[in-house]
């Protein structure tokens, strides 16, 4: 029996403090833990530390543990608050489970309590290492939550959502609106370069010409003409009032649909209103230059679906598995009216 | 999520009403609330403001025939169509058996209601719920008014399951109980459907 050992069984919580040094040590060396524990150097710092010193330096321990698991919480999740709770939580998970190992290692062994945490001899080398095994386990739990939740960084290593979101906002608050009319503002002139490799997909599709656009209507994908007030023209391209006269309709060609965008929208080669009953002049020289031409208008579909073949709106269906489940006997109706 | 008292021999189902604001699921309820019989129906619980938009919900409970000795009852539920109130209408959702998602037909509102079906669907997802399991329909609304779209627009439009649909003119009953009655009819066979696959 070691000096120290022998101190532990004169006062028990003091044996018990020197036990949660070491368990401590092992914890904060980690995979170092495991040599020293097994070439004794462990016990060597157990057994040489004045008994006077040691209080102080559990307590310091102990400190550095909280700090660690902070450290570890923080890093993970770069949140202040989970920082402080996977502290208190790895701080106070070790120290059950140290416990319960310790009692469970003393009803097995019929040693005193404080022995079996300091003590190096006979089968706690297992109950310890278990420990260390559950230790870590669960104090890798909540942090593996918080992974799961996207809060971390490891499993998630999208910017932090309160960040994003922010920019989200921001953008959209600030983004151009004309009534329920958006304007492209003009096509590219090339095709464009094939862009990388999109993240995930925006909820509502942030709305672009079609690839193969040139400003020359294609002749396979004119529809039709149609009649729109000047007025929803007006409305979405302001700066073709000098062009327009509000109170007539203007006959434009109905030239493009992209339904697979918002579905109820159309998209109008703008340039045609020049040349349309109603268009008035078309533009020259600086004017035309000015962004007036090759301009895109998102109208209604009501202006155009009587002009599109119904064709272009068959899309193939597959019903959902509950519609073809088998009717159940007795299916009775609400019908009885008052 | 149906509920099943043993006891009771009952079956509690949830049925919602979803759509954009001002689109006719609260007169929907109305509806059923003055013409089902009194003893088929509690009374309609509907939290409004003086405006007549809905707050929080409307909640009807309506009862059905029974079926296998269990007596089938229904939880029919509004939304607060306002944008602003996704908070709610994510909580109305929660466990819900059935979804009758109400569109308004007017040209002018066909832009909310595409953000609204999206919105219903996002919702979904976030109680990890699909709409390939879970039952609903389309009840194209306020068919009486002058600018609206065709049937077959707002199928293209909404329906790209394929699912069943029904023309309605809320204010006037029309196409409200066989909303309700298509709904009920797949809910029920759902239910059956899990019971018999162990998947309830």
């Amino acid at each position: 029996m070691t000096a120290t050992s022998q101190s532990a069984e004169q006062e028990p919580m003091f044996g018990l403090m020197q036990g949660f040094s070491l368990g401590t040590l092992l914890l904060l060396g980690g995979l170092l833990a495991v040599p020293m524990v097994k070439f004794g150097w462990a016990r060597t710092i157990s057994d040489l530390a004045p008994a006077t010193l040691i209080p102080l330096l559990v307590g310091l321990l102990w400190l550095l543990e909280v700090l660690l698991y902070a450290l570890i919480a923080g890093l993970l999740s770069r949140n202040l608050l989970v920082a402080l709770s996977g502290a208190v939580l790895g701080f106070i998970t070790r120290f059950v489970v140290f416990l319960l190992m310790g009692i469970l290692v003393s009803s097995q062994n019929g040693v005193e309590f404080s022995e079996t945490l300091i003590g190096m001899d006979g089968s706690s080398w297992a109950y310890r290492a278990l420990a260390m095994l559950v230790t870590g386990t669960m104090l890798l739990l909540p942090f593996r939550r918080m992974l799961q939740t996207g809060y971390g960084l490891i499993d998630a290593p999208a910017p932090a959502p309160s960040v994003s979101r922010a920019k989200q906002f921001s953008f959209a608050s600030k983004a151009p609106r004309t009534g329920h009319y958006q304007i492209v503002r003009s096509a590219p002139a090339t095709p464009a370069a094939p862009a990388p490799a999109a993240p995930a997909a925006p909820r509502h599709p942030v709305v672009q010409p079609p690839e193969n656009f040139t400003p020359a209507i294609p002749r396979d994908n004119v529809f039709g003409t149609v009649s729109v007030p000047a007025s929803v023209i007006l409305a979405s391209v302001p700066e073709a009032q000098p062009f327009l006269e509000a109170e007539k309709p203007v006959t434009i060609h109905l030239a493009y649909l992209v339904p697979q965008l918002q579905r109820c929208t159309a998209w109008l080669i703008w340039q045609q209103i020049f040349s349309a009953p109603g268009g008035g002049a078309r533009p020259t020289g600086e004017q035309a230059d000015a962004g007036v031409r090759d301009r895109w208008v998102k109208i209604s579909p009501k202006y155009f679906i009587t002009q599109v073949p119904r064709e272009y709106f068959e899309i193939q269906r597959i019903p959902p598995a509950w519609m073809r489940l088998p009717a159940v006997p007795q299916e009775s109706q609400f019908d009885d009216v008052e | 999520m149906a509920s099943i008292n043993y006891a009771t021999r009952e079956i509690n189902c949830k049925l919602v009403y979803y759509g954009p604001g001002l689109c006719g699921k609260t007169t929907n309820l109305q509806f059923l609330h003055q013409h089902l019989n009194r003893g088929r129906r509690g009374e309609m619980v509907s939290l409004a403001t003086p405006g007549e938009r809905t707050l929080y919900f409307d909640f009807l409970p309506v009862e059905m025939a029974e079926i296998n000795g269990f007596k089938v009852k229904f939880g029919l539920y509004t939304v607060p169509g306002q944008v602003l109130y996704n908070a709610t209408r994510k909580l109305v959702l929660r466990g819900a058996d059935g979804v009758v998602f109400v569109a308004d037909s007017q040209w002018d509102v066909m832009q909310e209601n595409l953000d609204s079906w999206q919105n219903l669907q996002d919702n979904l997802a976030g109680y990890n719920v699909h709409l390939e399991d879970l039952p609903y329909l389309f009840q194209y609304n306020k068919r009486d008014l002058t600018d609206i779209a065709p049937v077959w627009y707002m199928e293209y439009l909404l329906n790209a399951r394929g699912v069943p649909y029904t023309e309605a003119v809320a204010l006037d009953g029309r196409g409200v109980f066989s909303t309700l009655n298509i709904l009920c009819r797949f809910v029920i066979r759902d239910l059956v459907h899990r019971f018999e696959t162990g998947a309830f």
